[in-house]
């Protein structure tokens, strides 16, 4: 899947005559370099050439919450370092033929499919949790209503004059626990609803900042 | 004597405190520590310069213990820092990871194995730090929180310390001194430490089970992962094989007493520096001279706590609380430099240790003082995670730079309640050892009690309903 998209890239832009995809751990998920070329080494460059740039801007006192993309031209080859996911980052390596501008804004798609293939930010683990604790709640819910229809049926059997003492004494005590259970469900659920809304609230906060 | 004793422990208890604080470095603290003992020594005691050296190298005596111990760690560190350059740690952990399937239980044991793999060869730090980072990008891939395989493999690391007598330096000290051999040690304490492992892997995947779920697809991209990124230079690879097979081989049969275990390691060491081409300077210079600097200065001080008499001392009040029973000596050890060393690093702990335990009067059979070796070096390793300080500082400080930070009071419940849980099974070995029908009426009584929550379970939907709860609510207050 990543490696088809690579191709992809590769055909909208002919120019681009390597690829390498890397964290900022310097771990290279995928390259088009052959494995003559210190694959582990170059990751770990590049890494640092972006870890030493956030350096330079922090020592200028420039502002740097999110990068998007890093160029660096030389007389034969050009580099292009663009921002994937929250820690992922796609090297284009260009081949300089000619002077022309380069329109990356036509490969775009193929990167956001990428980075949702190899990197998941903070913000989607939160989501995904959240949608398996709806789940469990959806189930404690649907036990939650089992219950009290049970009781409500035990309550009408309750006000029948046809009973039996011992059956009426039986009735009363299956009462009583469902009625424990029920409460005991109750408050699970207010607990997991409130467990919920902190993730929620969590996500907005990490959706507004940088 | 005495105001030498004094001033040594105060000395002592100084550099551990500012260890501690981090005050000051490690290195500096201790040779700051070995500086007043010297002079203390000289000046105080009368003794000459060559107890000094005796204390650094040891002398012929002990068959120069402390420079036998010196040349393991720094043999080891260079085969480590060459295997590291050749990506062998990354390559069998990514190995391995592909072979999950991107199943989440069977990637929780991968990652649990590896874990343990890596740290039997590789001290703690280097382990987290190359393990952590790379869980981190596996769970970016598979889409999942990495927080349980993370928690899981920070505990795990000290279990693997106690593999071989190499995995960690508080065991080369205690085998060097001892005279404890590779094979000795590995069927003694590697074997425990796995039986260990196993048991606390069952509790992590019970702990862990429902909170394990990878989304579809990750699997898939998993495989795209090339493997080979990790690898500078195949030939390299194949060479840090070899050489790692070899040394164990050699230290398995080689006795200690035709060849040492350090001279095998520093051959191989120098063979490996030859053949794989790389800068020997650079080699050299990655070596962690800090890590020396720190060991002779303690060998100096825990070497003046023997002179003066502090360590007999420890060792007589040791004994008396034990009663001379070797199996509360035994116990007493474990429990005690499992403290000691959840707190203060384990190195002067153990240096400290040994000559007390060697002080202490061996009632039955001899055998019985390797004993408790073996129970000071799962002790003083494992002890490390009763508290999230020490290494587990390293473990928060590398989530926290990936963007995947970890609660502290989720690591110090796993770690502490994971300790406690396997310092008791190593507690209950060591009982059916020296006590076997208490041990074996524990065993029962452990297997009876489970025995009977099992059919509890299956005997009625609402009691199983309620046992269920229970250990849901155990499970929460672990892990959340």
């Amino acid at each position: 899947m990543v490696l088809k998209n690579i191709q992809r890239i590769k055909s909208a832009l002919p120019e681009v005559f390597h690829v390498a995809m890397f964290y900022n751990t310097g771990i290279i998920f995928q390259t088009t370099f052959e494995q003559n070329i210190n694959i582990p080494k170059l990751g770990e460059n590049l890494a640092e050439l972006l870890n030493h740039v956030r350096k330079v801007y922090e020592l200028c006192d420039f502002k740097m919450d999110n990068y998007r993309k890093f160029i660096f031209e030389t007389d034969d080859v050009s580099t292009i370092i663009i921002k994937l996911g929250e820690d992922s980052n796609l090297a284009l390596f260009f081949r300089k033929e000619e002077d022309k501008d380069l329109k990356l804004t036509g490969i775009r798609r193929y990167l956001n499919k990428i980075e949702d293939l190899i990197d998941t930010d903070e913000t989607e683990i939160l989501f995904f949790e959240l949608a398996t604790r709806e789940k469990d709640l959806k189930i404690i819910e649907e036990n939650f209503q089992q219950k009290q229809k049970s009781l409500t049926d035990l309550q009408t059997r309750e006000s029948d004059k046809g009973l039996s003492e011992s059956e009426l004494g039986d009735i009363k005590k299956a009462i009583k626990n469902l009625e424990v259970e029920c409460e005991q469900l109750r408050q699970e659920i207010e607990k997991k609803k409130a467990e919920n809304q902190i993730i929620i609230q969590k996500i907005e906060s990490k959706k507004k900042s940088p | 004597m005495l105001i030498s004793s004094f001033i040594i422990i105060g000395c002592f208890i100084s550099v551990i405190i500012l260890i501690m604080t981090e005050k000051l470095n490690r290195a500096v603290a201790a040779l700051s520590g070995a500086i007043i003992t010297y002079f203390v020594l000289i000046f105080i005691e009368n003794l000459n310069f060559s107890v000094v050296v005796d204390l650094l190298f040891g002398s012929s005596d002990d068959d120069y213990v402390n420079l036998h111990s010196l040349i393991l760690i720094i043999a080891m560190m260079i085969v480590v820092l060459i295997s590291n350059e050749a990506g062998l740690f990354q390559f069998i952990a990514v190995k391995l990871i592909i072979l999950s399937h991107g199943k989440p239980i069977r990637l929780m044991i991968i990652f649990c194995v590896i874990t343990v793999i890596l740290s039997a060869v590789l001290n703690n730090i280097l382990t987290v730090i190359i393990l952590i980072p790379l869980t981190i990008t596996i769970s970016r891939i598979l889409n999942i929180d990495p927080t349980p395989y993370i928690l899981t493999q920070a505990v795990l690391v000290n279990i693997g310390g106690t593999i071989f007598s190499i995995s960690s330096i508080p065991n080369i000290l205690i085998t060097t001194y001892a005279k404890i051999s590779f094979t000795e040690f590995f069927l003694n304490v590697g074997l425990i430490s796995l039986i260990i492992f196993g048991f606390t892997l069952i509790f992590f995947v019970l702990l862990y089970k429902n909170e394990l779920v990878i989304p579809p697809g990750g699997a898939e991209i998993l495989k795209e992962f090339d493997v080979w990124n990790f690898v500078p230079n195949k030939t390299l690879l194949i060479q840090t094989m070899i050489a790692f097979i070899l040394l164990i081989t050699l230290l398995v049969i080689i006795p200690p007493s035709i060849i040492t275990p350090d001279i095998i390691a520093i051959s191989i060491a120098a063979i490996l520096i030859i053949i794989s081409r790389l800068e020997p300077k650079e080699i050299i210079a990655k070596v962690d001279f800090e890590l020396i600097l720190y060991l002779i200065s303690i060998f100096i001080i825990a070497g003046a706590l023997e002179i003066t008499g502090v360590t007999d001392a420890i060792a007589i009040f040791m004994s008396n609380l034990g009663g001379g029973d070797v199996l509360t000596e035994v116990l007493i050890i474990l429990w005690i430099s499992a403290f000691l060393s959840s707190s203060i690093d384990n190195i002067p702990i153990t240096k400290v240790l040994i000559p007390v335990i060697d002080s202490i009067p061996v009632h039955e059979n001899p055998q019985n003082k390797n004993l408790k070796f073996y129970s000071l070096a799962i002790g003083a390793n494992w002890g490390d995670n009763l508290t999230p300080l020490g290494d587990n500082i390293l473990v928060m400080n590398i989530c926290e730079q990936h963007k995947r930070p970890l609660s502290l009071k989720q690591f110090f419940k796993l770690g502490f309640i994971t300790t406690v849980y396997q310092l008791a099974l190593v507690s209950l070995i060591f009982i059916l050892i020296f006590e076997l029908i208490l041990g074996i009426i524990l065993i029962t009584t452990i297997f009876l009690s489970i025995l009977t929550i099992y059919l509890l379970h299956k005997s009625s939907t609402k009691i199983s309903q309620k046992i269920e709860k229970i250990f849901y609510k155990i499970r929460l207050y672990i892990i959340k």
